[in-house]
């Protein structure tokens, strides 16, 4: 279970033919940041 | 006609909704609507090939936000209302031959996650006064869609059940200065009734239980509803829950096995949700708490609501809870869960 300490829920809404609304969650990872930056400030 | 009725005789309102009687009604695997809509297949409720969990409008709802002018006038005695709500289905998985018990720990967190975003939007409508996530599982609760699914219901005022829940929990803490639930969840935790202990929740089968293997669970902390519920505390839910729902299909299991009267058993139940109403009503003495009710009292044996329960509202119970739980807590410990 801890991957899921990680992960956030995303929700995705949508419209069904008829009007209706349609919402999907799933758990999403967010990306890691790209350059992390230092530790502490120098 | 979906419309809204009271019963002076018992104080409660009755929602007659005819259409209904029109919904699909066991369909063939093959013809599931809450399927998802696979290249060259049947177009289902969902159209997408993959998802987690999905929530839409029920197509054949009893409570809408646009509800039908009622079919009659109502008079003094008995108002007629149009039955103003919502009502939402919440598919868990797309895998139809899957269950709740085992879908895993991380489904059933995204499941009660679910809940808590639907249960504070639903909440936010000036017109809702509750919110009741519940699952119907099995075919001996009634369930006419095998896909596994619940629903969410947001009513226009709070419902008999959790309404007297209410009022009981009023009384208690009148004359005690506490909340009824947090005795509860602290007298259980650890005793003889307890079925699986987690960090912020308790499951244990209720010394009143009305069905022989009910089981409840608590917080063990005073939280009205479950968008209030800490994460980690809903992780903690979700880890109590899966291992609830797995344990009894190993005891049923072991049971069928034992007496060689079905291949693979799978457990029926109502879960219910209950906790605050959502106008702010309650809120000292409402306690966000699961209640879980087999219909089963063995194996090919089902628990009826007759005459008692019915006309009395005095449920009987054929097994002692503190041999419900020591059986539970057996098989709920032994049960592999998936992650």
């Amino acid at each position: 279970m801890e991957e899921r300490a990680e992960a956030v829920v995303h929700e995705e809404v949508g419209e069904l033919p008829d009007g209706r609304t349609i919402r999907f969650f799933s758990w999403e990872v967010p990306d890691d940041p790209a350059e992390p930056g230092p530790a502490e400030p120098t | 006609m979906s419309e809204r009725r009271y019963d002076p005789t018992h104080d409660e309102w009755v929602t007659v909704t005819t259409d209904r009687q029109d919904r699909t009604y066991k369909p063939a695997a093959a013809a599931c609507p809450l399927c998802p809509t696979r290249p060259g297949g049947p177009e289902t409720e969902i159209p997408r090939e993959r998802f987690e969990v999905a929530v839409f409008e029920n197509r054949f709802p009893s409570l809408s936000p646009h509800p039908p002018a009622p079919s009659l006038v109502g008079t003094d005695l008995v108002p007629v209302e149009p039955a103003y709500g919502h009502c939402e289905v919440v598919v868990f998985t797309d895998d139809h031959d899957a269950t709740l018990a085992d879908v895993g720990v991380a489904r059933v967190q995204l499941l009660v996650e679910t809940w808590a975003c639907r249960v504070a939007e639903l909440g936010a409508d000036p017109g809702v006064r509750y919110v009741l996530p519940f699952e119907n599982k099995g075919e001996a609760v009634g369930v006419t869609l095998h896909h596994p699914h619940g629903q969410i219901y947001a009513y226009p005022d709070v419902p008999p059940r959790p309404a007297r829940e209410l009022a009981a929990a009023r009384r208690h803490h009148n004359r005690t200065g506490r909340c009824v639930f947090c005795d509860v969840a602290g007298a259980e935790a650890g005793g003889v009734r307890e079925v699986v202990a987690g960090e912020h929740v308790v499951a244990g089968v209720p010394p009143w239980a009305r069905f022989p293997y009910e089981v409840d669970i608590w917080t063990r902390e005073h939280v009205p509803s479950l968008p209030e519920l800490p994460a980690d505390a809903r992780a903690d839910l979700a880890r109590v829950l899966a291992r609830v729902l797995a344990g009894y299909d190993a005891f049923f299991g072991r049971e069928a096995e034992r007496s060689r009267t079905v291949e693979q058993f799978r457990t029926s139940y109502l879960l219910g949700v209950h906790a605050a109403p959502t106008d702010g009503a309650d809120r000292d003495v409402a306690h966000l708490h699961l209640e879980i009710c087999p219909p089963h009292r063995g194996v090919g044996k089902l628990k009826h609501l007759a005459g008692s329960e019915t006309f009395g509202g005095a449920f009987l119970t054929d097994v002692a809870p503190e041999v419900a739980a020591e059986r539970l807590r057996a098989a709920c410990a032994d049960v592999e869960v998936p992650a």
